[in-house]
């Protein structure tokens, strides 16, 4: 697992919760994005956000190709991994 | 009609007009993102002209245009243009339809390919194959050729000739309206385009030195008719992808204040998402000065949403009057009326409106927001929808509307057609377009209250499902903010009113889901006089949304019904009260 996980993942719960107008407590990782109510603007929110913040391409599928936050943050953890190892 | 700036009254004629006198001058410019960055693709008006007479060259040879030709495309590309402009310039009746992305959207353009019995799609290059191969299999009668537009020119430009061509010839169909296995095709004939473009021309001030920016895509009416708006007066446009802006709200804002733009066009959530998502410090550097049309429909305008967004965005220079609600659907083309820079708001009395009618608020109040004056050439009527009685200012009843911009009704649904389109008050006047939905005018203006089909009547009384589902919202933290629908029901012979409800558990505190729902009935039952709804508590999950994010109270309403709500944490419907 990437050691970096953890703070991103706390980035990404603060983020969803924003859009949901929820607290971070009630905000699942393991937990389908879809069963908790984000949208399509949501989703596309968080592609958005992700790039910005991570300074990374996100493909908008990302939503569907990693189901739950916990996914995501596996992914953006490695995608941020491979561009620090392509720019040393 | 107003007066035409050019000669003919057809479409075709005038976009030629427009664009042999800025054709060089006046440009497309597509932000592509690539990475993460937006990318300038310049295209000129003329290049676009000798695109359209390629492709209505070629189509002017193909039998299977005597149908309707579907065009896929991909949201906000300037590609569409040349082989949407193509279908006009060769007479030939276009489907601008959303490019289909999974099963459920394939099977919609399915079935607009069936409605309309077509036999011919154009498409890009890159699209090609995907879509054939994903329209195989769908069990359609007639086979479906995709032709790629963008690749080698399909015929020689100078070959094309002008068909015939007038006023009443069909432009496009528009299918924005019908569930996903019935969808309607709106019949949108070349003079209801020139009639409502030089509507909202005049509304909005449009002149040859307005900027267009926006994002809304070419298979939404507003998109579509926005960027002939632009050609037709000759206007530099800059467009993005739905996508680039959801993404980044702040993109669109950075466009307008690089570009000078002074014209952009958005559903209310978009401006909802701009107020919440784009920072003070992202707006530093930007100059909105010079945007004096913001204009806000194709959904409900929000007080609330209005007044946000002038805040967030008055540090960079944004100006309060440049925000325009506007009211219309496809079945006026576009637009029917606008708002002229001094935004009006009405505090109506809650019990009033009921009845009803509008008279200042006492006690309980709703606020209303107005959408403009009626477009020059657009009568705008209020009629009783049951007895066809036309209304005085100041009561509420179905909005009726008669103009050259009404459309010529549903493609190839007859009875459909004489019921919305040829309607008639009592006293004979008419025809009109019964829009469905309800509202009133006053001092000139229209105020949409709500749509016919979601109305609650409760006891006599019209309640509007809206004010009911925001006025729950107030009576405890754990409802606040999340989404609920009011729907009614009939239930041995008289009107139920049942709220769905989604509830964040951790909110709860002390309260069970039993004291909740208690609460919550009791103070709507006060709130409106009215019988205890029956409740029934949801997670999130089990609020059924649009994909732009609205709830639908319909398909609730079924689900509800039919016993298939999903979700449900709590439910306390019986007519007594008693939970179970």
């Amino acid at each position: 697992m990437n050691a970096n996980r953890r703070p991103i993942l706390r980035w990404l719960t603060a983020q969803l919760a924003s859009y949901l107008e929820v607290s971070a407590a009630a905000i699942d990782p393991m937990r389908p994005l879809a069963e908790m109510g984000v949208d399509s603007v949501h989703a596309v929110s968080l592609v958005g956000d992700v790039e910005a913040h991570f300074d990374i391409d996100v493909d908008p599928t990302m939503i569907f190709d990693y189901p739950t936050l916990s996914h995501i943050a596996e992914y953006i953890g490695a995608a941020v991994a491979e561009q620090q190892e392509a720019v040393a | 009609m107003t007066k035409p700036h050019a000669p003919g009254h057809d479409l075709v004629s005038r976009l030629r007009f427009q664009f042999e006198t800025y054709g060089d001058a006046r440009t497309f410019t597509f932000l592509r993102e690539s990475g993460r960055h937006l990318v300038e693709e310049v295209t000129t008006l003329h290049e676009l002209d000798r695109g359209a007479r390629e492709v209505a060259a070629w189509l002017g040879a193909r039998p299977e245009a005597s149908r309707p030709v579907l065009l896929l495309f991909e949201p906000g590309d300037v590609e569409f243009w040349p082989a949407f402009l193509g279908c006009l310039y060769a007479g030939v009746i276009a489907i601008p339809a959303p490019l289909p992305y999974d099963e459920r959207s394939m099977q919609r353009v399915a079935a607009i390919l069936r409605d309309a019995d077509s036999s011919l799609a154009l498409t890009t290059a890159k699209l090609h194959d995907l879509l054939a191969a994903g329209i195989e299999g769908l069990g359609l009668d007639r086979p479906i050729q995709f032709v790629a537009t963008d690749e080698s020119p399909l015929a020689d430009a100078d070959s094309w000739t002008m068909p015939p061509i007038t006023g009443n010839t069909v432009a496009f169909l528009q299918y924005t309206s019908g569930s996903t296995g019935n969808p309607k095709g709106v019949l949108v004939t070349h003079g209801n385009v020139l009639h409502n473009v030089a509507a909202i021309s005049e509304a909005l001030s449009v002149s040859p030195a307005s900027v267009f920016v926006g994002w809304i895509p070419h298979f939404h009416d507003m998109g579509l008719i926005g960027q002939l708006v632009a050609f037709l007066n000759g206007v530099n446009l800059v467009a993005m992808s739905p996508l680039a802006f959801l993404k980044q709200p702040v993109r669109l804002l950075k466009a307008i204040s690089d570009y000078r733009g002074t014209v952009s066009a958005a559903p209310n959530f978009a401006y909802d998402l701009i107020a919440r998502r784009v920072t003070p410090e992202q707006l530093v550097g930007l100059d909105l000065s010079t945007w004096e049309v913001a204009l806000n429909g194709a959904e409900p305008v929000r007080r609330r949403t209005i007044e946000r967004i002038k805040d967030v965005l008055a540090p960079a220079g944004f100006k309060p009057s440049a925000m325009r609600p506007a009211y219309g659907m496809a079945e006026v083309t576009l637009l029917a009326t606008f708002s002229r820079g001094v935004q009006r708001y009405l505090d109506a009395d809650a019990d009033a409106l009921e009845q009803n009618f509008y008279a200042p608020a006492i006690d309980r109040a709703v606020s209303l927001v107005s959408s403009g004056e009626p477009g020059p050439g657009i009568d705008v009527h209020i009629v009783d929808p049951e007895t066809l009685d036309e209304l005085p200012e100041g009561h509420v009843g179905e909005i009726w509307l008669r103009s050259a911009s009404v459309t010529g009704g549903y493609y190839n649904r007859t009875a459909e057609t004489a019921e919305r389109f040829a309607a008639h008050t009592t006293v004979g006047a008419g025809p009109y377009l019964r829009t469905g939905d309800l509202g009133l005018l006053h001092d000139g203006e229209l105020y949409v209250t709500g749509r016919r089909k979601d109305l609650l009547i409760v006891n006599g009384r019209n309640l509007y499902p809206q004010d009911i589902e925001e006025f729950v919202q107030d009576v405890h933290p754990a409802v606040a903010g999340s989404r609920g629908v009011a729907v009614s029901v009939d239930i041995n012979d008289s009107e139920r009113l049942i709220l769905i409800q989604a509830v964040k558990a951790e909110l709860l505190g002390d309260a069970g889901y039993p004291e909740l729902a208690a609460a919550v009935k009791s103070a709507v039952a006060r709130g409106f006089d009215v019988p205890a709804p029956g409740v029934v508590f949801v997670n999130r999950a089990g609020i059924h949304l649009t994909t732009s994010g609205k709830v639908q109270r319909a398909s609730m309403r079924t689900a509800y019904l039919n016993a298939e709500l999903t979700d449900v944490v709590h439910e306390s419907t019986e007519a007594l009260g008693a939970s179970k």
